[in-house]
C-alpha cells in the first residue's frame, strides 16, 4: 500500500496504482461538465434541422440528410440527455465506446481513466480568463479580414497580437510582418494571381474613388 | 512611464504603416482618361482552371491584346487577366457581371449561354435580364455527337431508336442543367426517344460510364470524345453539324431533325459578354479586336490545337442568336421543369 | 530501352533540368500555402507552356504536380495547416508528432514515402498503360460507395477515446457535405437562399478552422509553442526512414490503395489517403495509438498521396478522361502541343510518356532534398513563441478560405470552426471524423444512386459486382473483426 504522506510530499504527478478509481474520478462520472452543451446542442439542433428539412426533396436528395440528420440527432440528443439527467445514466457513452462495452477488463479501464486524468489535468491549465482573451483575439482578426481585406487585416492581426499579448520583441514581429507580406502580397498575390479582397468596408469605399 | 509593447507611438505609426500599406496593396489602374484599354481587362472565367473556357481564354489572351492595341492605336494596356469565378454553376459570374462589374470596358467574360437557364431548372427567378448584358462576340462551334457504349448493340442512330423500343435507353448527362443536358432533353422530346437520364456529374465519368456500360448512349462534345471515338472504344452514331464528320456516320440533317442545329450545338455555346450598358467605344474597340483575332493565322492555329471550331458572330448575327437562344429556353421552359420534378 | 535513355538524356540537358527545379520550387510553395493548389499554379503556366517545346513544358508542369502534396505535407506536420485538401490525413499523426518534438522524424517519413511514392507512380504508369482500359471496366459508382464507406471506418480509429462521439461527429459531417447543390439532382439543399450556400460549405473551411486554427487557439490560452512545454525536439531523419522501412507491407497496401482510387476519375487523392488511413487503423497492432502521433498514419497518408499520381495519369494519357483538376489542366497541355491521349498515344509519343514517368520520380526527389534541407528551419519553427505564430497561422486560415471560391463567408464559416473545434476537442471530440464525413459522405451518396441507376438488379449490384464485393467483405471484416476478436477473447476467460 503506498504511503499518503509520502505521496502527498512528492512534487511529481500522483500516478495511482492499477484498477484504481479515485473518488473525485467517481463523483465526475456522475456530474458531467455541461461545457460540453456548447457542442452537443449545436450537434443536435443542426441535426434535427437537416433531419426535418430533408423532407422537403425527393429521395435521391433527401436520404442522405435524413440518415445522417437522424443518426446525428440521435446521438446528440442522447448525449444531451445525460448531460441534463447523468442520473440515469441513458447517453453516457462509456469512455471507450461500443467496443468497451463487451469488454471487462479493470486495467484497461484504469488505464483508460488514468489517461483522462491526465489530459484533464492539462485542460485545467487553460483558464476562462485565457479562453475569453484568445477568442476576443480571434473574433478581432476576422473583424480586421472582414472589414479590411487579408492585404490590410494582416497588419492588424500580426502587429495587433503582440499588443494584445504584451508581447515586446518589436525585431520578431517586423520580421514576420514583412515574412507575411512577402508571402501573401507578393506571392500569393501577384505571382499566383489569388483574387484580391479589400474587405467590406475598405472595399468599396476604394471602389468609389477609383483607387481599384 | 509604463512600457509600451513594441516601444513605439501607436497612433502616429500605425497610421502611417497603414497608409504604406495601402499604397503598396494597390493594383495599378487605368488613369480615367487615357486610351482605352489603358490597363489590364478582367477576362471573367465561369469555370474553374483547366477547364475548356478557361484554356480558350487564357490560350487567346496575347492575340486579344495584341489586336486590341492595333485597333486602338496609342493604348499601353489590354492585357487580359482571366479570372476564374466558379460557384452558383456559373451563377455567380452571372450575377457578378450583371451586377458589380463597372461597364466601362476593363471587365468582359466567356460564358456557356447554357449556364444562363440553370436557374430554369432549379425553379428559381433568374436573378439578371440575359437580354440586358452587353453581347459582344460568339467565336467558335460547340460540335455536339452521340456516342454509344461499344458492346450495347447500338452502332447507328436507326439502332439506337430501335433498341429505345425494346427497353428504354440509359442515357448519361454530366453536370445537371448544363447545355448538353438541355440539348439532350431537346433531342429526347423532339424525336420521342424512350430514354432515362442518368447523371454523372461530369464529362470524365460520363466516359467513365459509357465504357463500362453503365449508360447506353450520351449525348456529348466531340473534342472530349475524339480519342475514344478514333481508338474505336465506343460507337459513333450521329453527329450534329452540317456535313459528315465520318464517312459512315451520318449528320442529324439527315436523319431529318436539321431543326436541332442551333439548339444542340452550333455556334453560341462560348459567347464573349460584357456588363449591362457597356461604354460604347470599348465595345466597338473590343469587337473590332475580335474581328481582326479571328483571322489571324496564329490564333486560328491555337483553336485548332485546342480543337476549338472558329464559327465567329458578330453585331446583328451575335443579336439575333442570343434572342433565338432566349426564346428556345423560354419554350423549352415548362418541359426542362418536368424533368426536374 | 532506348526511348527511356533517350527520355532520360533529354531531362538532364540543363534547361530542362532549371525548369524542374522550378516546377518543384512552386509546386512545393503552392502545396505549402492554404487554398491554392497545383491546378491554379498549373493553368496560370499554360499559355507559357504553350510557347515551349513539348518536352520542356511538361516537366515543368508534371514537376508542379508531383510535388505540391509534399509541400502541403509540410504544413500539416508542422503548422497542422493542410496545403491542400488531401493533406488533411498527413495533420491526424503528423502533427501529434510535431507536438511531440519529432518533426524531423514525421517530415523524413513523409519524404521517404514521396519518393518511393513516386517510384510507384513512374512504374504504375510503365506497366500498366496498355491494361487501361481492364482497370476503369472494373471500377465503377459501386467501387467509389464501397470505398467511401470503408473510409468512413476510419471514424472509429481517430475518434480517440469515444467511438459513438466521433460516430456523432461524423454523421454531422455527412449532414454538412448535403447543403449545396445534389450532384446529380442540381436541386439547392438547405440553401437558405444564400448564393454561397448553395456551393456549399467547402472542406478545407471546416479543415482550417476545426484543425489548424483550433491550435492557433491553443497555443494562445496555453502560452506555449506548437512543441509542448518541456518536450525536447528529439526527433531525426533517420528515424523516420527508417519506421518507412520497417513498414513495408503497410507502404505497399497504402499504393495498391492508392493506384486503384487514383484510376477511377474523381475520386481525388483526399479519397486515397483516407481510405489507405482507415486500411492501416484496422490492419495495423496497436490500433489504439493512431491519432497520437504514430509515424504509421503518415505513413500510410502520405504514401497514398503520392502513388496515386500514376494512377491519376493513366485515364488521362491512355483515355483522355481526366481524374481530377490537376488532370484536366494536362489533358490541355496535351492537347495545346498537339497530342492527342489515346492508345496511341504510348506508340506515337514513347518519348514524352518515358519523360512523364521520369520527371515523375525524379521531382519527388528533388523536392525532398530542398525540403529536408529547410525542414530544420521550418523544426524551429515548432518551437516560437505564440504571440508569432499563432497570428500567421490565423492570417493563412482566413486567407486559404477566401481564396479557394472567393466567398468572404467561407472566413466566417472557418473562424465559426476554429471557436467550434476548440471545444470540440475539449470536451473529447475530435474534429477528423467531422472533416471525414465532409469529404467521404458525398461520394458515397453520388457513388450509391449513380449504382443503383446503372443497376439491372437494383441494390444488388454492390455484390453482384466483384470488385465492390470484395471492398464490402474488407470493410466488414476490419470493422467487425476487433468486436468478434473481443467477445472470443471475453469467452475463452470466462471459460478459464
Amino acid at each position: 500500500m503506498p504511503d499518503p504522506a509520502k505521496a502527498k510530499l512528492s512534487k511529481r504527478k500522483h500516478k495511482p496504482p492499477k484498477g484504481h478509481v479515485s473518488e473525485a474520478r467517481r463523483e465526475r462520472k456522475v456530474s458531467p461538465d455541461l461545457g460540453e452543451m456548447l457542442v452537443v446542442v449545436p450537434f443536435f439542433l443542426f441535426s434535427l434541422c437537416i433531419f426535418l428539412g430533408s423532407f422537403q426533396y425527393r429521395i435521391e436528395a433527401s436520404l442522405v440528410p435524413l440518415m445522417s440528420g437522424a443518426a446525428g440527432a440521435v446521438l446528440a440528443g442522447l448525449r444531451l440527455f445525460y448531460l441534463l439527467c447523468p442520473k440515469y445514466g441513458i447517453g453516457e457513452f462509456k469512455q471507450g465506446g461500443l467496443a468497451k462495452e463487451f469488454d471487462d477488463i479493470k486495467d484497461e479501464i484504469a488505464e483508460e481513466m488514468h489517461l483522462a486524468h491526465h489530459d484533464e489535468d492539462e485542460a485545467g491549465e487553460v483558464t476562462f480568463q485565457d479562453e475569453k482573451k484568445a477568442f476576443i483575439y480571434l473574433l478581432s482578426c476576422l473583424g480586421a479580414f472582414l472589414l479590411f481585406g487579408y492585404l490590410v487585416g494582416l497588419f492588424f492581426v500580426i502587429v495587433g497580437c503582440s499588443y494584445y499579448y504584451a508581447y515586446r520583441e518589436k525585431g520578431k514581429v517586423i520580421i514576420s510582418l514583412v515574412s507575411m507580406y512577402l508571402v501573401v502580397y507578393v506571392i500569393l498575390n501577384k505571382l499566383l494571381d489569388a483574387p484580391a479582397f479589400y474587405g467590406l468596408l475598405l472595399g468599396p469605399i476604394l471602389k468609389a474613388y477609383r483607387f481599384i | 512611464m509604463k512600457d509600451r509593447p513594441l516601444g513605439m507611438r501607436p497612433l502616429g505609426t500605425i497610421a502611417s504603416m497603414l497608409a504604406l500599406f495601402a499604397v503598396l496593396c494597390l493594383p495599378a489602374q487605368a488613369p480615367a482618361k487615357d486610351i482605352y484599354p489603358a490597363g489590364d481587362i478582367n477576362f471573367i472565367c465561369h469555370t474553374k482552371s483547366g477547364g475548356a473556357f478557361d484554356i480558350m481564354a487564357r490560350g487567346m489572351a496575347p492575340y486579344f491584346t495584341k489586336w486590341l492595341r492595333a485597333v486602338s492605336p496609342g493604348a499601353k494596356g489590354g492585357e487580359l487577366k482571366v479570372k476564374n469565378m466558379t460557384g452558383g454553376n456559373g451563377g455567380k459570374a452571372c450575377q457578378y457581371m450583371f451586377s458589380d462589374a463597372k461597364p466601362d470596358g476593363y471587365t468582359i467574360g466567356d460564358f456557356n449561354r447554357g449556364n444562363f437557364y440553370r436557374f430554369v431548372l432549379s425553379g428559381e427567378k433568374m436573378p439578371f435580364d440575359v437580354m440586358k448584358f452587353s453581347w459582344l462576340f460568339s467565336l467558335s462551334n460547340v460540335t455536339r455527337v452521340m456516342v454509344s457504349n461499344k458492346k450495347s448493340g447500338i452502332t447507328s442512330w436507326d439502332g439506337m431508336l430501335a433498341a429505345a423500343k425494346k427497353e428504354p435507353l440509359k442515357w448519361a448527362v454530366g453536370s445537371i442543367g448544363a447545355s448538353e443536358h438541355i440539348e439532350a432533353i431537346y433531342l429526347k422530346e423532339l424525336v420521342g426517344i424512350p430514354a432515362k437520364f442518368t447523371t454523372w456529374g461530369s464529362q470524365s465519368a460520363v466516359l467513365g460510364a459509357i465504357i463500362r456500360g453503365d449508360a447506353h448512349v450520351t449525348l456529348i462534345n466531340l473534342n472530349a470524345v475524339k480519342t475514344l471515338i478514333d481508338a474505336k472504344e465506343v460507337n459513333f452514331l450521329v453527329s450534329f453539324t452540317e456535313k459528315r464528320l465520318h464517312p459512315q456516320v451520318p449528320t442529324i440533317k439527315e436523319k431529318g431533325y436539321g431543326q436541332t442545329l442551333g439548339n444542340v450545338g452550333g455556334p453560341g455555346g462560348n459567347t464573349t459578354i460584357g456588363p449591362p450598358r457597356m461604354d460604347p467605344e470599348a465595345r466597338r474597340i473590343v469587337v473590332a479586336a475580335a474581328k481582326k483575332m479571328v483571322t489571324d493565322p496564329e490564333f486560328l492555329a491555337f483553336a485548332k490545337t485546342i480543337g476549338s471550331d472558329i464559327d465567329p458572330l458578330f453585331d446583328k448575327d451575335m443579336d439575333d442568336l442570343i434572342a433565338a437562344n432566349s426564346r428556345f429556353y423560354e419554350q423549352m421552359g415548362p418541359t426542362l421543369k418536368k424533368y426536374l420534378e | 530501352m532506348e526511348t527511356s535513355l533517350t527520355a532520360l538524356s533529354m531531362i538532364v540537358q540543363w534547361q530542362n533540368i532549371l525548369l524542374m527545379l522550378l516546377g518543384v520550387t512552386i509546386g512545393v510553395l503552392v502545396g505549402i500555402l492554404p487554398g491554392i493548389g497545383a491546378v491554379q499554379a498549373m493553368a496560370l503556366l499554360i499559355p507559357l507552356t504553350w510557347k515551349m517545346e513539348i518536352i520542356p513544358a511538361f516537366i515543368l508542369l508534371v514537376s508542379i504536380y508531383a510535388t505540391s502534396k509534399f509541400g502541403g505535407s509540410l504544413t500539416a506536420i508542422l503548422f497542422n495547416i493542410p496545403g491542400d485538401n488531401p493533406n488533411a490525413v498527413t495533420l491526424i499523426d503528423g502533427f501529434p508528432m510535431a507536438k511531440n518534438g519529432k518533426a524531423r522524424t514525421a517530415i523524413a517519413a513523409s519524404a521517404t514515402v514521396s519518393i518511393l511514392g513516386g517510384l510507384f507512380s513512374s512504374l504504375t504508369l510503365l506497366f500498366f498503360m496498355p491494361l487501361m482500359y481492364q482497370l476503369i471496366l472494373n471500377f465503377g459508382p459501386a467501387e467509389f460507395f464501397m470505398l467511401a464507406l470503408f473510409g468512413l471506418s476510419a471514424i472509429s480509429a481517430v475518434s480517440s477515446k469515444s467511438i459513438v462521439k466521433g460516430l456523432m461527429a461524423g454523421a454531422v459531417g455527412v449532414g454538412i457535405a448535403t447543403i449545396g447543390y445534389h450532384p446529380l439532382i442540381g436541386t439547392a439543399r438547405f440553401s437558405l437562399g444564400f448564393l454561397f450556400l448553395r456551393d456549399g460549405i467547402h472542406m478545407v473551411s471546416v479543415v482550417l478552422g476545426a484543425l489548424a486554427m483550433t491550435e492557433a487557439l491553443r497555443i494562445l490560452m496555453e502560452k506555449s509553442s506548437i512543441v509542448t512545454e518541456g518536450v525536447p525536439l528529439s526527433g531525426s531523419y533517420r528515424e523516420g526512414i527508417k519506421a518507412v522501412f520497417q513498414n513495408m507491407p503497410l507502404f505497399f497496401r497504402s499504393c495498391l490503395i492508392a493506384f486503384v482510387v487514383g484510376i477511377a476519375p474523381g475520386a481525388g487523392s483526399a479519397v486515397s489517403g483516407f481510405v489507405s488511413y482507415a486500411s492501416a487503423t484496422k490492419t495495423c497492432k496497436n490500433p489504439e495509438n493512431f491519432g497520437k502521433g504514430d509515424v504509421r498514419g503518415v505513413i500510410a497518408g502520405d504514401t497514398a498521396l503520392h502513388a496515386c499520381a500514376g494512377g491519376d495519369l493513366l485515364p488521362t494519357i491512355t483515355m483522355g478522361i481526366p481524374g481530377s483538376g490537376a488532370m484536366a489542366i494536362l489533358l490541355g497541355a496535351f492537347l495545346l502541343h498537339g497530342v492527342s491521349p489515346g492508345p496511341q498515344v504510348v506508340k506515337l509519343h514513347q518519348d514524352l510518356v518515358y519523360v512523364i514517368i521520369f520527371t515523375l520520380f525524379i521531382a519527388h526527389c528533388v523536392s525532398v532534398v530542398m525540403a529536408v534541407g529547410a525542414s530544420s528551419l521550418l523544426e524551429k519553427l515548432t518551437t516560437t513563441r505564440p504571440e508569432i505564430i499563432s497570428p500567421i497561422i490565423i492570417a493563412l486560415c482566413l486567407i486559404g478560405s477566401y481564396i479557394m471560391r472567393e466567398y468572404w463567408q467561407d472566413m466566417l464559416i472557418t473562424t465559426f470552426f476554429g471557436f467550434f473545434g476548440y471545444y470540440m476537442r475539449k470536451y473529447g471530440y475530435h474534429p477528423i471524423p467531422l472533416v471525414l464525413g465532409i469529404i467521404l459522405g458525398p461520394i458515397a451518396e453520388v457513388g450509391f444512386f449513380q449504382a443503383l441507376s446503372a443497376s439491372r438488379n437494383g441494390a444488388l449490384i454492390f455484390v453482384t459486382r466483384i470488385p465492390s464485393l470484395i471492398i464490402l467483405l474488407c470493410t466488414l471484416t476490419v470493422v467487425f473483426w476487433p468486436l468478434v476478436e473481443k467477445l472470443y477473447k471475453k469467452k475463452k476467460k470466462e471459460d478459464k
